[in-house]
């Protein structure tokens, strides 16, 4: 649905993106992380027709951004990190102004106002003037404005930046929704566990290099090399600890009276093993987990923290 | 009686100490030259000059305004033996004083006009109210930072009036009247600029107001300095004076009684929306003949197969100015065309007519200064070009909705104009006076036309709407302006005929009016210069439009480029 190949942005000097190559699948919903500067900006721009690019192109949804622009225009809903809204209009007139940008059909276009009104909760403010409206119900009417013409990519660039936590669960779970309505989403956010919790594919991007990219437990385990496993018993056990402490997989093992957690360096039928060797030793098991991969955990493993 | 006290007593003996100490103010400790320094040392005022000084732009606009001075002096200068030249130098002297005059009413306002609206646009207002500055100290720092550079302009052309004392003629009286009244006229005009950027929300609108202000009061100075010959004295000057240094102290009380108020940093129509109820200046959409200017508000949707560009500006964004900026610039050209209308009646329309011109220079650059930059000043540009709405599509959208404003708010001011063919028609038939009359309206037209394309060409130049309001204006004044100016100086100061400077006038739509009726020898003496200045509008909108239409495309990837 999205493919960029050899995207190259630069600046006289300075190089805003290196050669990137990306791909993302019908109904991936893509998080697209890097720390400030990192070129995810410019990416977005790039894929929205809105910057030429140094070298490179990308298709979305067959069309080539570079050469088939309107194509590419009719394909996408973009929504960027900063964005007005036009004074002394209302949410309808708003929503009309950029369905008639699109060239809906008046006989459809009243409709179309009402679904996409509801679909981000803002029909109480249909009458309302935009720039009345909080933040939060701004975002969600920019984000109706990307939905009017039914694309089926979206590009977001932060749209949860600024909310308060109440609007950022909306937020999030209006991009589940759009996600099983089979929409292709690339997402830039900053706020890493929510984009774990609804993205299945990532993108780690720093200094215009792309670092990672792939489904999230992929990228996580690749980054993070060994999986943690924690062990919990009803008390302390000698012969848990010796076990441990001499297992050939078993790494930085610490141990806090009844709880022991450690790094684990052998794969699926290793832990299995070691699970039952426990067990058969009449260790007081109560927890024996794995601890799940943290997107933010690994984001801080793979970026230096450099801004481009 | 002791059970009812003693809770009381109980209640206040539970109450913390007061710090005494801290209800005394900080400055009471200080000695009377420290108080005066503290006066002195404002924060505000310190901060606005080391960013101003920090600007090659001020040192570049002194030299501009001696320049402009200095040639004025140089080309009236006379021949010959310089005692015997008292005449000519009262003459010089004259036009010295006018030409300060004309040159700070252009320059009070760009300075004043923005200086609180652009701290509220930048959000930084809620900073400067919620620190110990009060508000009388950031009035005053705003005010004599934006003053404190006419004052310098003004005393540093000091030299150049010595210059002309060696003319004789001239008393010191004279001088320091010239003075006074330049420097009342400074703080005056400064002060109207900075009352309008703490009453209106946006820099746009204060600066648009103020000039609609502005200009007419310095018109008026001008006529007086034209017909009264001991204007500049100083027994004369200090009435004047007197009166507009008072009306700037009441502005600014005014100013403080709204600084003192709650403020809302977040601009609000509504807010300006209640205050324009209040005072019944209100449009009416749906009512004749407001509905001229903009289409009812009706809730139907967006016809298809319109220009949605064009449909949206007409509808929402002409209002998104505040309904209360459009009343204020209907009622203060009204007020101010009923003294003109005397022109009309005495026979003398081109007067009438130099007024319209005059009312467009304000109109049409207010309204199509905007166009691009608001678009990237509020980030909707981004949201615009990821449409399928074409650049060519946007920009005659916009340029059609100025066009129609300026055209309405123009009409309704000049439609007394047409009396032109009923008064004194006298030796001319009806259908020569319909002939000048339709000339007229031409004139008009092209005019705002130009206009309208030379403030969306600088629109799309700068970033800043403040700043290509301010260059568009100066750019109009010095086509239209300077012209009749320069010719006035030359024949008045040097052998030279009109004839010999034809094309520098065809730049000047006044020179254009006053060359359509070839009644008199004097008023008509270039009896072609009206289509000149016709043509020259064509041209010079064309290429302003063609830079605007083939550039378009590229501002996104400009804006985008932009790091």
């Amino acid at each position: 649905m999205i493919e960029v190949r050899g995207f190259v942005k630069r600046y006289e000097q300075f190089m805003a993106v290196d050669n990137l190559d990306l791909k993302i699948e019908k109904g991936d919903v893509f998080g697209f992380i890097g720390p400030n500067g990192a070129g995810k900006t410019t990416t977005i721009r790039f894929l929205t027709t809105l910057l030429k690019p140094t070298s490179g192109t990308a298709w979305i949804n067959g069309y080539e951004v570079t050469r088939q622009v309107d194509d590419v225009k009719r394909s996408i809903g973009f929504m960027p990190d900063t964005f007005g809204v036009y004074d002394g209009m209302k949410v309808w007139e708003f929503l009309d102004f950029f369905a008639t940008a699109y060239g809906l059909a008046r006989s459809k276009r009243r409709a179309l106002i009402e679904d996409v009104l509801s679909l981000v909760d803002l029909v109480s403010k249909r009458d309302a003037l935009v720039n009345g409206l909080s933040r939060g119900m701004q975002q969600r009417l920019c984000l109706a404005k990307t939905l009017v013409h039914d694309p089926p990519v979206l590009i977001l660039d932060e749209p949860a930046s600024g909310l308060d936590p109440r609007a950022r669960v909306e937020m999030k779970a209006l991009l589940k929704e759009l996600q099983k309505m089979g929409k292709t989403i690339l997402v830039s956010s900053h706020i890493l566990p929510e984009l774990a919790d609804f993205c299945n594919k990532i993108g780690i991007i720093e200094r215009g290099k792309l670092l990672v990219a792939g489904p999230v437990q992929d990228v996580i385990r690749s980054i993070r090399m060994n999986r943690i496993i924690e062990v919990v018993l009803t008390h302390p056990s000698e012969v848990c600890e010796v076990t441990l402490a001499h297992h050939e997989h078993v790494r930085n093992l610490t141990a806090a009276e009844n709880r022991y957690k450690f790094e684990f360096a052998g794969n699926d039928e290793d832990v299995i093993a070691l699970h039952r060797k426990l067990m058969s030793q009449d260790v007081p098991l109560v927890w024996f987990n794995e601890i799940q991969a943290d997107l933010e955990e690994a984001f801080m493993k793979i970026t230096k923290g450099l801004v481009a | 009686m002791s059970n009812g006290t003693a809770p009381a007593a109980a209640a206040k003996a539970e109450e913390p100490p007061r710090k005494k100490e801290s209800m005394r103010s900080p400055r009471e400790d200080l000695s009377l030259t420290d108080r005066i320094f503290l006066a002195i040392e404002n924060p505000v005022l310190r901060r606005e000059l080391l960013t101003a000084l920090r600007s090659h732009k001020s040192f570049v606009l002194q030299f501009i305004y001696l320049a402009i001075l200095g040639a004025i002096v140089y080309l009236a200068w006379p021949e010959g033996m310089i005692a015997t030249k008292s005449e000519l130098a009262q003459k010089l002297f004259h036009i010295f004083g006018q030409s300060q005059l004309v040159l700070l009413s252009i320059m009070s306002p760009a300075f004043s006009a923005s200086a609180m609206t652009i701290e509220k646009e930048r959000r930084c207002m809620d900073l400067l109210l919620t620190s110990p500055i009060r508000p009388s100290t950031i009035l005053m720092g705003k005010y004599m930072s934006s003053v404190v550079y006419l004052f310098l302009l003004i005393l540093t052309t000091a030299p150049v009036i010595m210059v002309v004392l060696w003319l004789g003629g001239i008393s010191p009286g004279e001088i320091a009247g010239l003075y006074v009244l330049l420097i009342s006229v400074a703080a005056t005009f400064g002060m109207i600029g900075l009352t309008c950027s703490v009453f209106f929300h946006r820099s746009q609108t204060s600066l648009a107001i103020s000039y609609m202000i502005v200009l007419p009061l310095a018109m008026i100075l001008f006529v007086f300095s034209l017909t009264w010959n001991s204007f500049f004295l100083l027994e004369a000057a200090v009435w004047p004076s007197a009166l507009l240094l008072g009306a700037a102290r009441v502005m600014y009380q005014a100013c403080l009684v709204r600084l003192r108020q709650p403020f809302d940093p977040v601009f609000k129509a509504a807010e300006e929306e209640d205050v324009a109820t209040q005072t019944g200046l209100v449009l009416v959409r749906d009512r004749f003949p407001d509905n001229i200017l903009a289409p009812a508000n009706a809730n139907e949707l967006l016809p298809d197969r319109v220009n949605p560009m064009y449909q949206k500006e007409i509808r929402s964004e002409i209002f998104g100015r505040g309904t209360l900026f459009l009343r204020l610039i209907i009622q203060i050209s009204m007020f101010m065309s009923v003294g003109f209308l005397t022109f009309l009646f005495l026979g003398m329309e081109y007067i009438f007519v130099d007024f319209l011109v005059i009312f467009t220079m304000l109109v049409a650059p207010a309204f199509a200064c905007n166009t691009f930059t608001q678009e990237r000043e509020r980030g909707t540009l981004d949201l615009l070009l990821t449409t399928l709405i074409r650049p060519s599509q946007i920009v005659s959208g916009k340029f059609l909705s100025c066009i129609r404003l300026s055209l309405f708010l123009t009409g309704l001011v000049g439609v007394t104009l047409c009396f032109y063919l009923f008064i004194n028609a006298g030796n001319e038939g009806f259908v020569s006076r319909a002939i000048y009359l339709l000339i007229y309206f031409i004139i008009l037209f092209m005019t705002i036309v130009f206009e309208t394309t030379l403030a969306m060409f600088f629109s799309l130049m700068f970033s800043s709407t403040v700043r290509s309001m301010i260059t568009t204006y100066t750019v109009v004044l010095v086509l239209f302006a300077a012209p009749v100016a320069a010719k006035q100086l030359l024949i008045a100061f040097t052998q030279m005929k009109q004839s010999e400077f034809f094309f520098a006038l065809v730049t000047s739509p006044f020179q254009a009016i006053h060359s359509v009726v070839p009644k008199d020898a004097n008023l008509a003496d270039n009896p072609m210069i009206w289509p000149y200045y016709l043509g020259f509008c064509v041209l010079a909108s064309m290429l302003s439009m063609g830079y605007v239409f083939s550039a378009f495309e590229r501002l996104s990837l400009k804006a985008s480029n932009t790091k």
